[in-house]
């Protein structure tokens, strides 16, 4: 028929791009079912996330087993290939352990709230939202993906609307994400009106084809860049970090401090790598590597992230804040992996993503654990809390030595890979202030620790033991687990994160 | 337009002037022609409504002015007001407060440029006229909301806020009826919209299609509250607000405003007349002698019956007009677009 | 004339703009940001958009600025506004700077390379709203349902964080 004659590419793809569809879907149903509850039952929205998380998760590893080459959809807007299912996997986990780990968080389902499953579908939405910053093969998909995970963020931020802080939260959020988007299109609109083109390929081939003023492009580049920065909050666009992580409710700033910065991370990773410099092929780069040290400023970038963001933690008596401070520098340990776009440096960032998306969530998730009792984050009222929850304390103990990277935990093998991509090409200075840095994570790390267990609670405190939830400690532990095993046992997440960059660098 | 510039090279020899001398010119000229025609609508709407106004109430109206039935009444009060002193508040914003009479008066004249008046005489002849007269009529809405404020009087800023509130509103139904349409004809076009609907009066848009008898409906209802007039006229309630955006306003700055209402009074009438009764089509197929008067008569036709219904309902209340609009026109309007689209596939329209 | 109306309208865009930074009552801000709309909207017109003009004015100019007119002008009268910002002029050259290194800098750019200029003959149905409804339909269906998502959780969001917290009729 005439009427439906709409040139769309091919509808057949789209059968690769399920996981994203259930999760769409799911948000769909989930708000549906919000409304035939009347938001009074928030458990429909609850079980339809839990629900469509999982389906999306089951067909995501059955891409993954599946194997095989990359996909485009919809023409080249969307790219389903080794490293977007990488990363599908990453998001769903975030997503499902957040929802799991919500259902019982005082901040979220506390007594007194009315719009308690909105967060549900949110989450599930912002899941979804990041997929597609991760698949993304066009400026438009790149913005407008870019922009729902950012939509999404301002009202998780500001949850808690009575609360003072967290609407402080969210103003700053949207106040920061505002202004970084606009300077983030402006870049994309100039990189449009040089190249001609929206896809990444297309971008590609105008440069290539030297018509570029070199100049121009680095203006361009640059406000790009600054736009990813803010998304990953890297050191010049790190300010909002803290307080809307502090802000927020403590769930939502987990989610925050793992899905949107290793979503940034995937974006920037297959625009610059694919886009820019066009790949493990060094000849066919673009113009724009001879104008400026990239790798020279991605170090500082990266150098200075790191650092701030140890020493400031220094000095935190709140540990979310201190969280927060400590997802900056651990931000700067990811971008030394970008400094050189070498195969084995990207590769490493997508191993670390991984470990690192599974410790952080566990340290925000004894904090929710903790906050629904003592209701406070202080590091004072930590004190001797270790006895009261050995658990709880015991699986706190995993994840913070992981995060500073001692071995035997997850977190020494990322950082070892990263570390020795640095060192593969030279980049010694680099390398030795990272192992510095951890040095320094060591001591602020561990302080939680000694307040947890080695430190006196007052006179006349609350000694006995916590209640926790079974959902939060199966949570817990489906994290910490990994976190342990994957300190000895990394081969195959290793070889998941070669092969995802591998076809990332052939796929094009 | 193509008449008017062929005679305005006429008038001036055939290579006197540059085609962009005479596309300027016909341009000032059609504008003029406008504004004139505009004037009249006004005088002779403002006539019409006492009059009608009366009958509704049982009385007569303006009796005396001119002797027969007080025809001269509106050419009166028209004098009247331009004899009027012209103020400005003390505490007003005194470039806005100029200004925005201006600015609701060029978002009716600009779109009155894209009416298909007859056959071959469209001042513009836009590929997109439909869009484009929803799109400079919204102008008018930022001419009430400055209007509102540079007044600086509570009145008046309520006024503006309702007023806006209610046509960025019920903007999106009006346009949303008019979509069913847009959908046989395949173009935005005036004049293609007109020009589709040959052949007699069950050709005309109204009777092809259930879904688009409803959408003419709900067209209807959102072109009163987009002209701000009774039962939707909040902006100027005289029981509470006084005079609403333009409480403040006299002599020749609220004769403008004045203007642009009966001038958005005819706009929406016409483009009803247009978009759903057949232009400038005959009834019966065969007798179009006048295509122009035809349209105009059916304009007029339009305007009484907005005057009747604003005669006879009373006011609503803010909140159940924007209940109306949100929950009741919009959805409606949007079943109509799904319903006429399945409606030409099953008819095999399409 | 065509590049007559060029300069005229982007002279005037690029006015509006600066204008609508350096003005310090909101309200004016927000109408000059209206003026610059509206002349963008006749750069598109130029560009053999007429779709994309239409929607500027209908969307931006006639919608958008509207509600942003409608906030600023509840938020406070004509006459507080002086007093609301106060003024600090030595932060001005800090702020110029970054803007005008870059319009500097595009400028060489311009210079240097020329200006990729129009084709010299465009497919007739460009920018007419059939083209642009396949592309948004077709070609960018997904980007299209993408906004349609973002805009679904903009109102979900407002709803959830910005409604008043009530007594509900089962509590």
């Amino acid at each position: 028929m005439e009427l439906l004659n709409l040139n769309i590419p091919s509808w057949s793809d789209l059968a690769y791009w399920r996981p994203e569809a259930i999760l769409c879907g799911t948000f769909l149903a989930a708000l549906l079912g919000d409304l035939i509850g009347r938001g009074r039952r928030p458990a429909i929205s609850f079980v339809i996330s839990v629900f469509g998380l999982i389906t999306a998760g089951a067909y995501s590893v059955a891409a993954v087993l599946h194997g095989g080459a990359a996909h485009t959809i919809m023409g080249d807007l969307i790219i389903v290939d080794g490293m977007a299912a990488f990363f599908r996997l990453l998001f769903i986990l975030a997503g499902l352990a957040t929802v799991l780990f919500s259902w019982t968080a005082e901040e979220i389902m506390g007594r007194k709230r009315e719009n308690k499953a909105e967060f549900f579908y949110l989450t599930v939405l912002m899941t979804a939202a990041m997929m597609v910053m991760a698949e993304a093969r066009d400026l438009l998909m790149l913005f407008l993906s870019m922009e729902a995970v950012g939509l999404v963020s301002y009202v998780m931020a500001g949850y808690m609307r009575t609360s003072l802080r967290s609407t402080e939260a969210s103003l700053k959020y949207v106040i920061f994400g505002a202004v970084s988007s606009g300077i983030m299109l402006y870049g994309l609109s100039l990189l449009y009106g040089m190249t001609g083109a929206m896809t990444f390929d297309g971008i590609r081939a105008g440069l290539l084809a030297g018509e570029v003023n070199g100049l121009s492009l680095l203006i361009t580049v640059i406000l790009i860049l600054a736009g990813m920065s803010y998304k990953i909050a890297a050191v010049p666009f790190h300010f909002w970090c803290p307080d809307v992580y502090e802000g927020a409710p403590t769930p939502v700033a987990a989610i925050f401090s793992v899905g949107p910065k290793a979503a940034g991370f995937a974006l920037m990773i297959r625009f610059f790598y694919t886009t820019l410099a066009a790949g493990a092929d060094p000849s066919a780069s673009a113009p724009l590597i001879e104008l400026i040290n990239w790798p020279l400023l991605m170090a500082v970038i990266a150098a200075v992230t790191m650092t701030y963001g140890n020493l400031v933690a220094l000095r935190q008596l709140n540990v979310k804040r201190m969280l927060a401070y400590s997802s900056i520098s651990h931000v700067g340990y990811l971008l030394m992996g970008f400094v050189l776009l070498t195969d084995a440096g990207l590769a490493a960032i997508l191993f670390y993503l991984a470990v690192y998306t599974l410790m952080n969530l566990g340290a925000f998730f004894v904090v929710v654990a903790l906050n629904n009792h003592i209701k406070s984050e202080e590091l004072d009222d930590y004190a001797g809390i270790g006895f009261r929850a050995p658990w709880l304390g015991t699986m706190m103990v995993i994840f913070l030595a992981s995060l500073t990277g001692v071995p035997p935990f997850a977190g020494f093998a990322g950082k070892f890979y990263v570390f020795t991509a640095v060192m593969d090409r030279q980049w010694f200075w680099l390398a030795i202030l990272a192992a510095l840095n951890s040095v320094v994570g060591l001591y602020y790390y561990f302080r939680v620790v000694k307040a947890m267990f080695l430190t006196r609670p007052a006179e006349g405190a609350d000694t006995t033991p916590l209640k926790i939830h079974w959902l939060q400690y199966t949570v817990l532990a489906v994290l910490a687990v990994p976190t342990l095993v994957l300190g000895f046992w990394f081969g195959p997440l290793k070889v998941l994160a070669d092969q995802a960059i591998g076809l990332l660098s052939t796929g094009m | 337009m193509n008449i008017l510039t062929e005679m305005i090279r006429g008038w001036f020899g055939p290579d006197k002037m540059s085609d962009q001398m005479v596309l300027i010119l016909s341009a000032v000229t059609l504008a003029t022609l406008m504004f004139v025609v505009m004037a009249l609508c006004a005088l002779v709407f403002t006539w019409m409504e006492r009059k009608v106004a009366g009958f509704i109430q049982s009385r007569y109206g303006p009796m005396r002015t001119g002797r027969w039935h007080g025809w001269a009444q509106a050419v009166a009060d028209m004098l009247k007001i331009l004899g009027k002193e012209d103020i400005i508040p003390a505490e007003a914003n005194r470039f806005f407060f100029s200004f925005a009479p201006i600015l609701v008066l060029l978002g009716s004249l600009l779109a009155w440029a894209a009416i298909p008046w007859s056959p071959n005489f469209v001042s513009a002849d836009l590929d997109l006229g439909l869009f484009y007269i929803f799109a400079v009529s919204s102008l008018a809405i930022i001419g009430i909301l400055m209007a509102g404020w540079a007044s600086n009087n509570k009145w008046a800023l309520y006024g503006a806020a309702r007023g806006a509130a209610q046509m960025v509103s019920y903007e999106i139904p009006l346009a949303l009826a008019c979509i069913p349409v847009v959908m046989y004809t395949g173009s935005l076009n005036t004049s293609d919209i007109v020009i589709a609907q040959q052949g007699g009066v069950l050709n005309w848009f109204l009777f092809r299609n259930p879904f688009i008898f409803v959408a003419f409906f709900m067209y209807f209802i959102a072109s009163i509250a987009e002209t701000n007039r009774g039962p939707f006229d909040m902006p100027e309630t005289e029981s509470e607000l006084v005079a609403g955006y333009h409480t403040e306003y006299t002599g020749m700055r609220f004769a403008f405003f004045f203007l642009s209402e009966y001038a958005n009074l005819f706009l929406v009438s016409l483009i009803a007349s247009m978009v759903f009764l057949g232009g400038w089509w005959s009834p019966i197929p065969g007798t179009d002698f006048a295509p122009a008067l035809t349209f105009i008569i059916k304009g007029v036709l339009m305007v009484l019956l907005n005057m009747w219904v604003r005669w006879t309902l009373p006011r609503v209340r803010v909140d159940q007009l924007m209940y109306l609009c949100w929950k009741v026109m919009i959805p409606v309007s949007l079943t109509c677009v799904v319903g006429a689209g399945l409606w030409m596939m099953w008819r095999g329209q399409a | 004339m065509e590049g007559f109306l060029f300069w005229f309208c982007g002279i005037l865009m690029f006015l509006g703009g600066l204008m609508m930074v350096v003005q310090r009552s909101a309200v004016v801000s927000a109408v000059w940001l209206v003026f610059s709309f509206l002349c963008t909207a006749g750069i598109f017109a130029l560009l053999s958009a007429p779709f994309l003009a239409v929607m500027q004015v209908l969307v931006y100019a006639g919608a958008i600025m509207v509600l942003f007119l409608y906030v600023i002008m509840m938020l406070h009268g004509p006459v507080l506004e002086d007093e609301l910002i106060p003024s600090n002029k030595a932060l001005w050259p800090l702020i110029a700077i970054p803007p005008a290194a870059v319009v500097i800098l595009l400028v060489g750019w311009v210079k240097g390379e020329g200006l990729r200029t129009m084709p010299d003959s465009i497919a007739a149905d460009f920018g007419t709203a059939e083209h642009v409804a396949q592309l948004l339909l077709g070609r960018y269906l997904l980007a299209f349902e993408l906004i349609s998502i973002v805009l679904l959780v903009a109102i979900i969001g407002a709803l959830a964080i910005g409604q008043r917290e009530r007594k509900l009729p089962w509590k």
